[in-house]
């Protein structure tokens, strides 16, 4: 489903990712992990464009979305779900669901408003429908920005870094949303932290240092057999901490 | 008219002067209001589009065409803004007034309105524009990820959040046009200056006259301000425009806004 072939990103001098290749397969959950300024956000924002890469290929079904094509299609199928959240802080929590549907998609108010409902019951936040999302929480702010994400009907959800702003005891309500929705079948790609959480939701799970993929493989794999030296290293970090 | 002579003193005189000349002033006022209420407004309007302007983005994927207007809209809007600002209203005033009544034959207050507009306008876009970058670009980035271009993630997303943060230095433009406008007299304007001229003349007490003048323009300027700061209250809370999403938004312009972080 989406294929990274030989993805090379620079700022400015400086490379944060080079020669990267992958492949993601329909309905597969991949997680990236890696130490901070391994190039794993950068990896995930090239996928949505929101970076350009400096050379290689991302083909998503078959389009290569480097080249030039309808970015904002393309967008509206692709969810990205920040660290920060990003909701619209002047629209209430139905609102931030419903105005990429009417804008976008040209749903009618009434459908988009009945989709925004379904989605926002998906991730447990129907009663706060009518809320000003600055009253919310941080768990509850990124399950609306999931529930947004998931009204444009995206084949793809990206997410970057879902649960590192979050205080611990909310990081919980915002896994089991995202578990929910890999069991669903969603392609996913996650750049996460959360090692338990990777082994537990992914399929496969990508290692990242200094912008090359070191090792990829599945979490039981991966996580207990690394082959390579520096996955070693870092899981020996994280776990001793 | 056969009415006694105005008392010598300040107060007397002033009082003296308005009592007789009141409709005079009055009509100075209304011209005053208009013209400054109007221009704002418009100048909101046409800073939101020049702002808008300057914040295009050239995109590595636009072809060459889109690629050259979008330079050249951006150029416009530069100068625009530039010129504008660099130049006193004044004389903007008299170039434009006796530029164009040849060609469009307007009269002193419709000139007075556009000239005021356009000025206003490229101090708003400035406004807006600074507006626009206290916007955290998180949220332009989550608008753009949902499919959105840059036109509707401008007015649906950004904009809303930039005008509500911007509104202390909008109405403060108000205030300043209140004052300003004063230097339409030059072509002609009957505005509250221009008509105390008049009444200082025909008196001959440039000094009474003004106090009066001074009066006005001091009741005006202080009331909007209030009622401005009324207003700003209202955005700020609670449906004020704070959260975790921009918090950049808080601090615009160097003050802490009320409402706080949620």
């Amino acid at each position: 489903m989406i294929e990274i072939k030989n993805l090379s990103k620079s700022f400015g001098q400086q490379e944060v990712l080079h020669d990267i290749s992958m492949n993601v397969s329909e309905g597969e959950v991949v997680a990236l992990i890696g130490a901070s300024g391994s190039g794993k956000s950068t990896l995930l924002r090239c996928v949505n464009l929101l970076e350009t890469p400096n050379s290689g290929k991302i083909i998503v079904d078959d389009v290569d979305i480097t080249a030039s094509f309808n970015i904002d299609e393309y967008r509206a199928k692709v969810g990205m779900i920040f660290q920060s959240f990003n909701l619209f802080p002047h629209l209430n929590v139905l609102k931030n669901c419903t105005l990429a549907q009417m804008k976008v998609l040209k749903r009618s108010a009434k459908e988009s408003e009945a989709i925004a409902l379904e989605n926002l019951n998906k991730v447990g936040m129907l009663d706060f429908a009518q809320m000003n999302v600055t009253k919310l929480s941080g768990g509850q702010k990124q399950r609306v920005a999931i529930a947004r994400a998931l009204c444009m009907n995206p084949k793809i959800l990206l997410l970057d870094e879902p649960t590192s702003a979050l205080d611990p005891e909310l990081v919980g309500e915002v896994l089991d949303v995202i578990k929910t929705l890999a069991q669903s079948g969603l392609t996913m790609l996650i750049v996460t932290h959360e090692m338990s959480f990777a082994k537990d939701v992914a399929d496969k799970v990508v290692f990242m240092d200094q912008g090359v993929v070191v090792e990829a493989a599945h979490p039981s794999i991966l996580f207990n057999n690394p082959t390579q030296e520096r996955t070693k290293a870092f899981l020996s970090r994280i776990v001793h901490g | 008219m056969n009415r006694a002579p105005l008392p010598p003193d300040l107060i007397g005189g002033a009082l003296g002067i308005y009592e007789r000349y009141a409709p005079l002033f009055w009509f100075g006022v209304r011209n005053t209001l208009l013209i400054s209420l109007s221009a704002t407004i418009i100048g909101l309007f046409i800073g939101l589009f020049f702002a808008s302007l300057k914040q295009l983005k050239i995109e590595k994927k636009d072809n060459v065409i889109t690629k050259l207007i979008k330079t050249l809209l951006k150029l416009i809007a530069n100068i625009y803004i530039e010129v504008f600002r660099g130049t006193p209203m004044i004389v903007q005033a008299i170039f434009l007034y006796h530029g164009l009544r040849p060609i469009i034959g307007w009269t002193p207050l419709v000139a007075g309105v556009v000239i005021v507009s356009i000025n206003t306008g490229a101090y708003m876009a400035e406004i807006i524009r600074a507006g626009i970058q206290s916007i955290d670009k998180g949220q332009y980035e989550a608008s753009r990820s949902l499919g959105m271009n840059h036109l509707l993630t401008m007015v649906f997303v950004i904009l809303p959040q930039a005008i509500k943060n911007a509104f202390p230095a909008i109405g403060n433009e108000f205030v300043v046009n209140i004052k300003d406008s004063a230097v339409l007299n030059v072509i002609g304007v009957s505005e509250l200056y221009f008509q105390s001229t008049a009444v200082a003349g025909i008196v001959f007490r440039f000094r009474d006259t003004f106090l009066i003048t001074a009066l006005i323009y001091l009741t005006l300027t202080f009331t909007t301000t209030q009622l401005l700061r009324l207003v700003e209250k209202k955005l700020d809370t609670p449906e004020g425009l704070v959260g975790a999403s921009s918090s950049s938004a808080n601090n615009f312009f160097g003050f802490k806004r009320k409402g706080g972080q949620s």
